[in-house]
């Protein structure tokens, strides 16, 4: 399948769970500033919203959303260590982090940070938002290793992605030292070393060198 | 189950979502400012997040997130219409405008929520729902819903965050299919019902 991704974009979160469960998939890798694939296609032709990730699948249909491509991903390796946390009672605690992540430390949070139009008085108030939600994060892990509980999962993978924006925006983690512990760890893993080897590689081809 | 509501906000789309899959709720009315429930007890103790919805589950425990509680809800009616089963690929359409709805346009509003939002700011949140209006007037000029013929839960939840263009004054008008569609959901009896319980609430 192909997978339209984004260097340091969000769809970092998909590729690591496609490399934790094994689907092996063809990253065509957007180039966000100018919304163009790589042969020079508008992205709004295959996303009419201009985002990342999008996914096409077997059939030629693209799924669009990272919540709803990661679970559609886990749904089709029902074997798999990260599935099993997709199944049973345990699951809506999965989309309950990946909702939060999704809408307030992505959305709310980040979201208006990344944006060039957005007023030097508005930014403040974005940073504490991300702040607030950064401690929530931090007391939450302080008995656990990752968000619902001994065991990694697509939502954890989604708040990685999401947490290493802190970088770009001068955010120094120290203050969380369970989420600094908790993104480390993330970060030995395999497939995230993979991804984000992946990233360094077309961030470095399109001629920005990223912090993360 | 019980349901921690506020009056206008987004937990709305869970009440429309149980009335349509006949799931009885116990309601519990929020004072969202005051994080207060009616008895005077600290909300924050349903909900470490203070926001509503919650959920409390029939073994006691506290699921918050209203995109993840009417999955859960709609997960225990297995073969309803709101929300296909996991593996079809109906469902993961239904996911997709969730999310959407959640990130784009609920998370679109909520500046204008803020008093302290200022107002150079507030301008820009005001044209970035403007952009996703236009898509969903697109979307919905050829099809009743947002996945196409079939109300589902993302309707449910759409119709609940459009409805507070009402209370930032933003006329639907230049969007006739998106204005159709708010009209169409309004009708139907699970809509009617939930709203009238938030009036009734208010009255209280």
């Amino acid at each position: 399948m192909k997978f339209f991704h984004e260097s340091h974009g969000c769809s970092l979160a998909v590729d690591i769970v496609a490399r934790e469960i094994g689907i092996p998939l063809e990253i065509v890798w957007v180039d966000m500033q100018r919304k163009l694939l790589p042969d020079g296609t508008d992205l709004y032709a295959i996303n009419p919203k201009g985002q990342v990730p999008s996914l096409q699948l077997p059939d030629g249909q693209f799924l669009s959303e990272g919540l709803a491509i990661m679970q559609y991903l886990v749904d089709q390796r029902p074997d798999s260590d990260l599935a099993s946390t997709a199944r049973g009672a345990e699951k809506y605690r999965v989309l309950e982090w990946m909702s939060f992540i999704g809408s307030d430390l992505h959305k709310g949070g980040f979201m208006p940070l990344f944006k060039k139009t957005t007023p030097d008085d508005y930014r403040p108030l974005a940073r504490q938002l991300v702040v607030s939600r950064m401690k929530l994060l931090d007391e939450h892990l302080a008995d656990r290793d990752y968000l619902t509980g001994p065991v990694f999962t697509i939502a954890d993978a989604h708040c990685y992605a999401i947490a290493m924006w802190t970088h770009y925006h001068d955010i120094d983690l120290a203050p969380w030292p369970n989420l600094s512990a908790y993104l480390e760890r993330i970060g030995q893993r395999a497939s995230v070393q993979a991804a984000k080897a992946a990233e360094r590689v077309e961030a470095k081809r399109q001629g920005y060198e990223g912090k993360v | 189950m019980k349901l921690y509501l506020t009056p206008h906000a987004c937990s709305l789309a869970v009440d429309i979502v149980a009335r349509e899959l006949d799931i009885p709720l116990a309601l519990e009315w929020v004072d969202v400012r005051a994080k207060k429930l009616r008895d005077g007890s600290d909300y924050y103790k349903v909900n470490p997040k203070g926001q509503v919805p919650t959920l409390q589950l029939d073994d006691g425990a506290f699921l918050t997130e209203g995109p993840v509680i009417v999955q859960y809800l709609a997960d225990g009616k297995p073969g309803n219409a709101l929300l296909p089963a996991p593996g079809a690929m109906a469902r993961y359409r239904v996911l997709e405008w969730l999310n959407f709805v959640g990130t784009e346009l609920h998370k679109g509003f909520t500046p204008l929520f803020r008093p302290t939002t200022p107002q150079e700011y507030r301008e820009i949140a005001r044209q970035n729902l403007a952009t996703r209006f236009k898509w969903l007037d697109d979307v919905l000029a050829s099809q009743p819903f947002l996945t196409g013929a079939t109300f589902s839960v993302a309707d449910a939840y759409c119709y609940t965050i459009l409805m507070w263009s009402k209370l930032h004054d933003i006329d639907l008008a230049p969007w006739p299919n998106l204005a159709a569609y708010v009209a169409r959901v309004a009708a139907r009896p699970s809509v009617k019902a939930a709203e009238e319980a938030e009036r009734q609430a208010k009255a209280a």
